[in-house]
């Protein structure tokens, strides 16, 4: 309620617009029976600031924004850099998908080393048979091509053997490379049985690779060894595993493998009379009882 | 809030805001910097104010900065009469509340422009300057009371 003790309070309340409906209708009502009231009420009107519309503020440009969207640029050097590598890498990646794609699994390797072989086996195995040949393996994409050479004797043995054979062994493959297809059976712990039709496959396939890559270092004159075409594709093929290369028990390889060195000696030595006769030769002329033989990726010793 | 709309805060607000925070700090080059600030921070949280809200944030933020700048300068004398380029020849009535309001404690002069230049209510003055409605309430009737007492002084007016 407006009385003559509060009503100051209800005179700013209404200069400054705050009164309710209610309580305005009240005010002036007071108001209109207190004149005194009326003539403060137009004091406190007059304690009301108008702004003054000429002052404007002069720095509006300043504030005025736009949005800026920020760009790295890099050097230009720095950029081909980035261009170089980023082709670069582009290039290996594609061609290393396209010599991939390429390269069709067709062929499986000649020699799977079975788990399990360890290169004593393999010295055991060498040491039950006199003939000292030497394996070697080239391998090419997915498939293995292995080179049968001659054995690790000494040197000074060679030359000889080679001057003593080369007539005959002219017309036979210098090299035995053999190629062994996927599907084929597992048949390797049976026995050394030499499948011709594989062989001749085998050889086909080395012979197109040699005549395709050209310059494999391994066919010069000074390797033809006489041994290493007698003893060639057929028994290098017997003595591996063949078929899906199922790991084999211990005793079934090892078997394998003295069958593969005795088909080997047999092979040498019902080639002719003539290798027949040099290999005896050989053989005395070694005067080390062990000859290192490698045999694909694997290394054992052969003992006479 | 995006860049135009702040822009059209600049156009809208700018003078407006100048006007308050001249009068209230009676300083040409403090109201400057603070209406420079005050836009600078509408610019920086643009992203979290609305367009609709945009007079009230710079209003808080001048007010705010208004009360740093007197407690900074706190000894000074109220000189807005003297720096506002307004300040030419005005009637006698104006001229008198012009200079009551400088005499005005800093709060209840803010809350007066606040009142009288804005047309704020009570309750927005109290959101501004955080304070409640009634501490509102009583700050501007004191402020309202010692300006009608200036104004009875006859001394004053002529």
């Amino acid at each position: 309620m407006i009385t003559l003790n509060n009503y100051e309070q209800y005179l700013v309340l209404f200069v400054d617009g705050e009164l309710d409906e209610a309580t305005l209708e009240e005010f002036e009502t007071f108001v209109a029976a207190h004149p005194s009231v009326a003539a403060e009420l137009e004091l406190f009107q007059m304690t009301q600031l108008e702004p003054d519309q000429t002052i404007e503020y002069q720095g509006k440009k300043k504030l005025i924004r736009t949005e800026t969207t920020r760009r790295i640029w890099l050097p230009l050097a720095t950029g081909r850099k980035y261009l170089v590598a980023a082709g670069i890498a582009a290039t290996l990646f594609l061609g290393v998908v396209v010599s991939r794609m390429q390269k069709a699994p067709e062929l499986q390797p000649l020699t799977h080393r079975p788990q399990g072989t360890s290169d004593s086996t393999a010295r055991d195995i060498a040491s039950k048979s006199d003939l000292p040949v030497l394996i070697d393996s080239a391998k090419t994409g997915n498939t293995t091509v292995s080179r049968i050479s001659k054995a690790g004797a000494k040197k000074t043995v060679m030359p000889a053997i080679r001057k003593s054979l080369k007539s005959e062994l002219q017309n036979k493959p210098q090299l035995g490379y053999v190629q062994v297809a996927k599907d084929q059976p597992d048949s390797a712990n049976k026995d050394v049985a030499i499948r011709s039709t594989e062989i001749d496959r085998a050889d086909q396939v080395v012979a197109k690779r040699t005549e395709d890559r050209g310059a494999l270092p391994a066919i010069t004159p000074e390797r033809k060894n006489p041994i290493d075409s007698i003893v060639t594709a057929d028994t290098a093929l017997a003595a591996l595993p063949q078929g899906n290369h199922v790991t084999k028990p211990q005793q079934e390889r090892d078997n394998g493998m003295q069958d593969l060195m005795s088909g080997i000696r047999e092979k040498i030595l019902n080639a002719s009379d003539a290798v027949a006769g040099k290999y005896n030769s050989i053989k005395k002329n070694i005067s080390e009882r062990e000859v290192k033989v490698s045999f694909v990726n694997k290394k054992f010793i052969l003992s006479f | 809030m995006h860049e135009k709309e702040y822009n059209s805060a600049v156009r809208e607000w700018s003078d407006r805001l100048f006007r308050f925070v001249l009068k209230s700090t009676g300083n040409m080059a403090d109201a400057d910097d603070i209406v420079q600030n005050s836009f600078e921070q509408l610019w920086i949280k643009r992203s979290q104010v609305e367009a609709a809200k945009a007079k009230s944030f710079l209003f808080t933020v001048a007010y705010n900065q208004c009360v740093d700048n007197h407690r900074v300068k706190t000894r000074r004398p109220h000189t807005a009469l003297v720096d506002s380029p307004a300040s030419g020849p005005t009637p006698g009535v104006k001229k008198a509340i012009e200079k009551a309001l400088g005499n005005l404690d800093s709060q209840s002069r803010t809350l007066v422009l606040l009142k009288d230049y804005e047309g704020y209510s009570y309750e927005e003055i109290g959101r501004i300057t955080g304070l409640s409605d009634s501490q509102v309430r009583v700050y501007l009737f004191r402020a309202r009371k010692q300006l009608k007492e200036f104004l009875v002084c006859i001394e004053n007016v002529i």
